[in-house]
């Protein structure tokens, strides 16, 4: 319970570095951090947590963005489950899996989000020129998604540590007799 | 049983949050009339505010430092360009004023400029969209002072959009980027009429019905008035070039927009709304969502 709080903190915060840094430079030249933080707790938490904290992370993400409250929690969501297919079928502690997943998820985001906003808001076009910039980010998404994943593991690790700590120091204060 | 539920469970869980999202979706895309907006929205629009506000403003004070001291390389050349350039702009605008004058307008101009004269509040913006699939904008300005759901968006340059989503200190506006966003509009040239569409890669068109050469590179492209989401006569941009291939009966015209906006720091909130958003949102009610966000200004 306590790494998926600290995951979802966390996750918040990638949001809000994402926020600023498409404040900074552009949105398409960030890298979904808010994604890569789903893929992570994929990864580390529960099946359960995990799904409870994507759905976080998302909406966290639709507060911040001009989209359908729930647009982006929908997504994660259903990207949170892939994610656990995909970790069933390959070693996603791995370098370049870890890419290949980050690259792909990006772009069945692009498409995820917007087959929700035709479903729901019946608009939307992707012009030609918008490839590319769909798959700069998806790149440098993937890029990221190997110290997204290191982070993951060690921020699990220091949490599972502390815990362990924690009880040991619990368990020397009860009562001999 | 036990082993039954925790069985479903994980599934149960999966059907559960995206029923969730989906019911947040739709309660987002048709709000009522005069309600408030999501009270998550509106507490996740305040924190994020200040936040955001906290990190722009040192990138924008180091951005100042650069533009305003360490760039100002061929600033005397360009001073002296624009002084010109100011005179002759000067000397043009008196002519104009002398030609109203002389056909009797300018007097009912200004009657009417006192008539549709509309508050404007300026307000920072303190974020940007973190999905390039929106393209909006967060201000340090909500609805302790008055803004409201609905309210067009302009700067120095033009038009920038619609205000879509309020709390107290913050609201998020829709730029004329997004590719939600549509606004009735005109060609001051020629009066030709059509609808700005943002296209969603930080470029907007101007479709239009086809009759003769009515649209030329260089117009002007400003607010129609019509429907009464936004006022008459904003500057959105202008074209630069048409393109024919479309269809026989529309044709697109690319645009250049008047407002800078990658560079867009402060903005004003016009603080009226067009009688059809009062219809659609209740006078005093806030919502998220406009309906102009999917539909071109209700036809207009």
């Amino acid at each position: 319970m306590r790494s998926a709080i600290a995951w979802c903190g966390l996750g918040l915060f990638g949001v809000a570095i994402q926020a600023i840094a498409a404040d900074a430079f552009s949105a398409q030249l960030v890298p979904d951090l808010s994604l890569l933080a789903a893929l992570a707790a994929a990864l580390v938490l529960g099946p359960a947590e995990g799904m409870i904290v994507a759905f976080t992370l998302g909406l966290g993400s639709d507060m911040v963005s001009g989209s359908l409250l729930g647009q982006h929690a929908f997504v994660r969501v259903i990207e949170f489950v892939m994610v656990r297919g995909f970790a069933s079928q390959l070693d996603l502690r791995r370098f370049v899996p870890q890419v290949a997943v980050g690259f792909v998820l990006s772009l069945v985001d692009a498409a995820l989000m917007g087959g929700v906003s035709l479903l729901f808001v019946s608009a939307f076009t992707v012009a030609w020129n918008e490839i590319g910039g769909l798959l700069a980010r998806a790149l440098l998404t993937g890029a990221a998604a190997p110290a997204v994943g290191q982070l993951a593991r060690a921020t699990t690790a220091w949490l599972s540590e502390t815990e362990a700590r924690r009880e040991m120091r619990l368990e020397t204060r009860r009562p001999v007799l | 049983m036990n082993d039954f539920l925790r069985t479903i469970r994980l599934p149960l869980l999966f059907a559960g949050l995206l029923l969730l999202t989906l019911i947040f979706m739709l309660g987002d895309r048709e709000p009522a009339p005069g309600e408030e907006a999501p009270w998550l929205q509106s507490v996740m629009l305040e924190i994020t505010g200040p936040i955001q506000s906290l990190f722009t403003r040192p990138a924008e004070w180091l951005g100042e430092v650069w533009t305003g001291y360490i760039a100002l390389v061929d600033v005397n050349q360009e001073n002296e360009r624009l002084l010109e350039q100011l005179a002759l702009l000067e000397e043009e605008n008196l002519q104009y004023r002398e030609a109203l004058v002389a056909s009797g307008h300018l007097a009912r101009i200004a009657r009417m400029r006192v008539d549709f004269e509309v508050p404007l509040l300026p307000s920072q913006v303190v974020g940007q969209d973190v999905s390039p699939w929106f393209r909006s904008v967060l201000l340090d300005r909500g609805r302790d002072e008055a803004v409201r759901s609905g309210m067009p968006v302009v700067s120095a340059g033009g038009l920038v959009g619609l205000v879509t989503a309020t709390s107290p200190n913050a609201s998020r506006a829709m730029m004329m980027l997004d590719r939600r966003s549509a606004v009735d509009a005109i060609v001051q040239r020629s009066r030709a009429r059509g609808i700005v569409r943002g296209t969603g890669s930080g470029e907007i068109e101007f479709i239009f019905m086809v009759r003769g050469d009515d649209v030329r590179e260089g117009d002007e492209i400003i607010t129609s008035g019509v429907s009464g989401v936004y006022p008459k006569g904003l500057r959105i941009g202008v074209v630069t070039g048409v393109q024919t291939e479309r269809s026989e009966i529309l044709h697109t015209a690319e645009v250049r927009p008047a407002v800078d906006f990658g560079r867009l720091e402060q903005v004003f909130v016009m603080l009226e709304r067009g009688p059809t958003l009062d219809l659609l949102f209740g006078a005093d009610g806030d919502q998220h969502a406009p309906p102009s966000a999917s539909e071109p200004e209700a036809g207009g």
